[in-house]
């Protein structure tokens, strides 16, 4: 479980305090911490190894150049979490408004048989291509709050502070999103 | 509980642990006794361990020396920096615990100044302001003049003799 009240570690302190002075060594250990966080957030949310990494790009950037905006004491995690869900939401809606339609949503997704689901899961491969089927069913919004409560482990407290929603509506995207999956998914 | 709130539950509040104990307890005894939403509940938590399970990868090395390549090539960054570096010296220096030493430091010179000072020179055997012989930009000018003047005469002294001569 993810503990956003918590401030950056004691080292860290240090890390993103040289950062802020220009340090870009330091802005360095703070990439290799996070950018894996950052790369599966935006993978999640847009399907796209291009897309993705364009992404990490923008969000270690802005990151960098807001780095003075940071309060310090407060959480790397949650500030990071906010700009890669926001950079990612950003290319979504970008690429939507280029290619003029929907992200492309699964095709023929295979739940056929959701017994074999638990033997499949054995291979990680098996389970990102379950997690991308999954995921394309949802929007943008619903897809953000599955990403961070099933896979990241937020709150729902949390989740509100990084998206700026209220808890109610984390709560009901939420609930949207698992009944969209669950109406894909045929009973057995 | 109904089957339609227990749903409900089930796709939120109950498999993120956001449930109150007391709802929650109601829950578990509906599922012990509906199938039906058991079903839900194992499918939806089937799905959730997929999503949990799932690894990060880490993106690929390129990604870093865009990034770093970006960042350094920004017009205005090494301006920032030096700005940047100007301000922290000036915040490491004038920094609270600072800003108190160097106003001990002035009151210390400014008493030292008022008190001792003059004190000192109570205790000093009058002397006479010493006399600077200045030699300012003028005058030197004019001797320099002078000499020239005087360099001319004797030259034409000389010229007079040999012509004399
Ligand atoms: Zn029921």
């Amino acid at each position: 479980m993810n503990c956003l009240n918590e401030p950056v570690s004691p080292g860290e302190e240090d890390i993103v305090r040289q950062a802020m002075a220009g340090d870009i060594d330091a802005f360095e250990m703070i990439y290799r911490k996070y950018s894996g966080m950052v790369y599966g957030i935006a993978l999640r949310m847009t399907n796209s190894v291009e897309d993705s990494e364009e992404i990490v790009q923008d969000v270690f950037v802005s990151a960098h150049r807001s780095l003075k905006n940071f309060r310090e004491g407060s959480s790397l995690k949650t500030w990071l979490y906010r700009i890669s869900v926001n950079t990612s939401l950003n290319a979504l809606r970008r690429t939507r408004s280029i290619r003029g339609r929907e992200l492309p949503m699964a095709e023929g997704a295979d739940f056929e048989d959701r017994r074999n689901l638990q033997a499949e899961a054995e291979e990680s491969e098996a389970i990102e291509k379950k997690v991308k089927d999954l995921l394309a069913l949802l929007n943008p919004d619903q897809r953000a709050c599955l990403v961070l409560r099933a896979k990241e482990g937020l709150s729902y407290d949390e989740i509100a502070r990084v998206l700026n929603v209220n808890i109610n509506t984390v709560r009901t995207r939420l609930k949207r999103a698992r009944a969209m999956i669950q109406k894909h998914v045929p009973a057995s | 509980m109904k089957c339609q709130l227990a749903k409900e539950l089930l796709l939120s509040d109950y498999i993120d642990s956001e449930l109150d104990q007391k709802r929650y307890v109601e829950l578990q005894k509906h599922l012990k006794s509906c199938s039906e939403c058991w079903e839900v509940f194992e499918a939806v938590r089937r799905t959730e361990d997929i999503l949990r399970t799932s690894t990060d990868p880490v993106p690929p090395e390129h990604v870093w020396l865009l990034i770093k390549e970006r960042i350094v090539s920004r017009p205005g960054y090494v301006l920032e920096k030096i700005t940047d570096r100007l301000s922290w010296l000036w915040d490491e220096f004038f920094s609270a615990p600072r800003r108190l030493a160097y106003g001990a430091t002035l009151a210390t010179v400014v008493i030292f100044c008022g008190i001792a000072l003059p004190l000192t020179m109570h205790f000093l055997p009058e002397k006479t302001a010493p006399v600077y012989e200045e030699k300012n930009q003028a005058s030197s000018a004019v001797e320099s003049a002078d000499s020239l003047l005087w360099l001319d005469e004797e030259f034409l002294e000389i010229v007079e003799d040999h012509a004399s001569l």
